[in-house]
């Protein structure tokens, strides 16, 4: 059922504590959501799991193993691909570059290529744009790219860190639309928002995270609407 | 009295009176070695008011020893003035060079503003080594003024001095505040109403001003001067290392570095006259330090006894932290 | 009008030499954030080792440039994991020490080469060194043809190898952002610990070319130091392109002024304009640079 945990994680900077003993799960086919005040260590908790921050103490387990001393090219290639804030275009890469960053997991040559028409498939939009660089890109479009990077290595698993943040709220109903779509083709989604209102409208598992701690969890189907959730929020 | 002036007192009685048993037993050979010490105290404490208290690193400190040397000199030698005026042009000359440069790079962070100091002692060594009053690659001799004595006493008054001004402005004062304020976030010091570009503009000012007058008393007491000598790397890099080893930052960090490495630099000379061998010590420690013990030996020491003091009443503290 | 073409010529041929040294080392810094001090060290003991395999071995030292450049692949190779260890240091300013050290290991790399070898200067020669070719009354000593061609064909090599490999790829992501090329599962520190490497072997290239082109001598490190610094700063630190034009530009700028001023001030106006840009325009003249 839970595929992707974080099992009492501890991991922070230099000498200090960022994030402190937080488990979550999340499973194939479902979108857990974490919720949380700026600088709650959301986005920290995320490297973690996506293994581009070292875990202090707990673990982090996939598929029953535990992948905490993984380098994040493992995860990758083990089904786990991260979309950070703010995206992850390069912006001195053309959008083929920074499709072929994304699939940089992809050894064989003629796979990453065919990998690429694929996300040219399915986002003409891009295709149009493939010799553009990144900076060049409009917000849309650089979300776009973001998410053709994510799906490059088609993971199983997609972390993504606030993927609607600073679009135009059309755009945020497409990458909500998207997200949906993936989740029902069976990937699980462990997602940072700051958007609730749109991030519940797919969620399954809420989770939210304050200063480095788990305060709050449930299913979405204990939360009747937003109001509860809200309240729930500035309790805490 | 306040408890950091009676240390300077006690620091300051104990210095003077090593100073003049040394001078009443050495021989002038070993007098010339001390002179040297005192020299190199001197400067690798200057260069710690910038470089360690405010921590802009300057790689291009030889520009202000060098331009008090060739000031002192020319005014000697050409102009016919005294030596003690001579000397204070000198410094001076450092001061305003200082003032004009220091406006404009201290506006570069880091790794910028050693190399643009860097830059500007390379332009006054070429400079040198190019104009008709420095008297080019040949340099200048200058009359021999005084004896060996006086200047021994000139170098360790220098010294005293800034030893003196660091204590007692930086260490306990609150220039030295502002300074390390700025040095750990300069964005934060601005906040707290600290003139951050005028702070360091003084700190660089008044470590080139020493450097300056320095510069004056060597270039009469070694009586030839000539660009390399004053300008050269010889002279620039030591101060770096030597502070850095000791411990940027701190007062007694670069005293003693100074007095080690000097000693080991004289040694290595006597014994084998290889002076590069020197390059090889200062070079190697510094790669040392910098890995396994970034704050200097004094600095290092310091956080140790803190950490100690700290970590006493209760030891399971530090390792949770860690 | 013959001099001035010569002077020109004579410039772009030494820039095509300082292009071997500042591709790599501004590479070095896009990745590692590093401005290496010890560059100029490379410099001379790259010299060094073709002066000594050409003086035992008797072969002309140009051939010795693949055997330099594997040496010096090694040597990076060990010295980066030191820069690694200050990099991933907790203590602010982590740049800056990690510049102290470089300035630490260039004295000691000096100091090394002085008590070893002395002050001496020492020629080596190559096949043609002592030959020349002229074309249209302009006259070109063909070590500085060869050289300068070397200089292309590293060039050629090394923009290959960033716009069109897998790896080069990864070096330009991870230049542009370590932390999200990560996250694409680029292995960083192999990444920067090859580049380091890539950028020492070059560096050691260069000093056998102008070793031959002119003597080697343990003091020779600090001139090339701020030659590499004036390119890189010029061009726009970390920014590879603008390398090829401010080479040529050092190249050009060291010809004229010898020419037409006077080569004593050649290193006062290189070292003058160094750190006027670094005032006036710190993200390179093309203004792509880091500052
Ligand atoms: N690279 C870093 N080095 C040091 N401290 C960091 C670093 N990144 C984040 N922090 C600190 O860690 C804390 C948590 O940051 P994090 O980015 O995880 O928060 P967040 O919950 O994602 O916030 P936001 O909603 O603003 O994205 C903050 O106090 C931040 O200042
Ligand atoms: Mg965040």
């Amino acid at each position: 059922m839970s595929d992707l945990q974080a099992k009492d994680l501890h991991t922070g900077y230099g000498r200090v504590e960022i994030v402190s003993g937080v488990s979550i799960s999340a499973a194939l086919g479902q979108v857990t959501c974490i919720f949380g005040p700026n600088g709650s260590g959301k986005s920290t908790l995320l490297k973690a799991v996506a293994g581009a921050q070292p875990t202090w103490r707990g673990d982090v387990v996939y598929r029953d193993t535990s992948i905490r001393d993984q380098p994040t090219e493992e995860r990758i290639l083990g089904g786990i691909a991260t979309m950070p804030q703010g995206g992850s275009v390069f912006a001195d890469l053309s959008v083929d570059e920074n499709l072929r960053i994304g699939g940089h997991t992809i050894r064989d040559r003629t796979q990453l290529r065919q990998r690429v028409a694929e996300i040219y498939d399915r986002f003409p939009a891009l295709a149009k744009k493939r010799r553009a660089r990144g900076s060049d890109l409009s917000g849309g479009q650089q979300m776009l790219v973001s998410v053709g990077q994510l799906l490059m290595t088609d993971p199983q698993f997609l972390l993504l860190d606030e993927p609607s943040a600073g679009l135009a709220p059309s755009v945020v109903k497409e990458v909500f639309q998207m997200l949906r779509e993936l989740k029902e083709a069976g990937k699980g989604i462990l997602m940072v928002e700051q958007n609730v209102r749109d991030a519940l409208q797919i969620a399954d598992q809420i989770y939210i995270l304050v200063q480095g701690k788990l305060v709050y969890h449930a299913p979405r189907a204990d939360i009747p609407d937003l109001k509860t959730l809200m309240k729930v929020y500035m309790q805490v | 009295m306040k408890r950091a002036t009676r240390d300077l007192c006690l620091f300051s009685l104990a210095a003077l009176i090593i100073m003049l048993v040394l001078l009443f037993t050495l021989d002038s050979a070993n007098l010339r070695v001390v002179t040297g010490v005192y020299m190199w105290i001197g400067l690798a404490l200057s260069w710690n008011i910038i470089g360690g208290y405010t921590g802009y690193l300057s790689f291009g400190h030889a520009a202000f020893f060098g331009i008090g040397a060739y000031t002192t000199a020319i005014l000697v030698t050409v102009a016919g003035w005294p030596f003690p005026l001579a000397v204070l042009t000198g410094g001076v000359a450092a001061g305003v060079l200082a003032a004009l440069i220091g406006g404009p790079t201290l506006r570069l962070a880091g790794a910028y503003f050693a190399i643009g100091t860097w830059a500007v002692a390379l332009c006054m060594l070429q400079l040198a080594n190019i104009l008709d009053i420095t008297g080019g690659a040949y340099g200048i001799s200058l009359p021999s003024l005084y004896s060996d004595t006086v200047f021994y006493l000139l170098m360790f008054a220098l010294a005293w001095l800034v030893f003196f001004f660091t204590w007692h402005y930086i260490e306990h004062g609150s220039f030295g505040r502002k300074l390390e304020a700025l040095r750990e976030n300069e964005l934060a010091a601005e906040m707290l109403g600290i003139n951050t570009n005028r702070q360091k503009l003084l700190a660089f000012i008044v470590s080139a001003v020493f450097p300056g007058l320095i510069g004056g008393v060597y270039a009469g007491w070694i009586v030839f001067i000539e660009p390399n000598a004053v300008f050269g790397s010889n002279i620039n890099d030591p101060m770096i290392l030597m502070t850095i080893l000791g411990g940027a930052g701190t007062v007694m960090g670069p005293v003693i570095a100074a007095v080690v490495l000097y000693l080991l630099n004289r040694i290595l000379w006597i014994n084998w006259s290889a002076d590069t061998a020197y390059l090889i010590f200062l070079g190697f420690l510094t790669c040392v330090v910098v890995l396994y013990a970034p704050n200097g030996l004094v600095g290092t020491f310091k956080a140790w006894l803190a950490n100690r003091r700290r970590s006493l009443p209760d030891t399971q503290d530090d390792e949770e932290a860690s | 009008m013959d001099l001035l073409l010569q002077t020109l010529v004579n410039g772009i041929l030494i820039g095509g030499v300082y292009l071997i040294i500042t591709l790599g080392f501004n590479l070095a810094f896009g990745v590692l954030g590093v401005i290496d001090f010890a560059v100029g060290e490379w410099v001379m003991l790259g010299g060094f080792t073709g002066y000594w395999l050409n003086h035992y071995l008797g072969l002309d030292p140009l051939l010795f440039l693949p055997v330099t450049f594997v040496v010096f692949v090694i040597v990076g190779a060990l010295v980066y994991p030191m820069l690694a260890r200050l990099l991933k240091g907790r203590q602010h300013a982590r740049l800056l020490m990690v510049f102290v050290f470089t300035f630490g290991l260039s004295t000691l790399l000096k100091g090394g080469a002085l008590t070893a070898w002395g002050f001496n200067q020492r020629a080596m020669d190559s096949f043609f060194s002592a030959r020349s070719v002229e074309l249209a009354g302009v006259y070109m000593p063909q070590i500085r043809l060869v050289a300068f061609f070397f200089g292309v064909l590293i060039t050629v090599a090394v923009a290959w190898m960033l716009y069109r490999t897998r790896f080069g790829l990864s070096v330009r992501a991870v230049a542009q952002d370590e932390g999200k090329a990560r996250l694409m599962g680029v292995n960083t520190n192999r990444v920067a610990a090859l580049v380091y490497a890539l950028y020492a072997g070059l560096t050691g290239m260069a000093g056998v070319l102008i070793g031959v082109i002119y003597t080697v001598t343990p003091q020779m490190g600090v001139q090339y130091t701020i030659f590499a610094f004036f390119i890189a700063v010029l061009a726009g630190l970390g920014y590879v392109p603008g390398v090829l034009l401010a080479a040529l530009l050092l190249g050009l700028i060291q010809a004229f002024v010898a020419v037409y001023i006077g080569s004593a001030y050649s290193l006062l106006i290189v070292f003058l304009s160094l750190y006027l840009i670094l005032l006036v325009a710190p993200r390179g003249i093309l203004n792509r640079g880091r500052a």
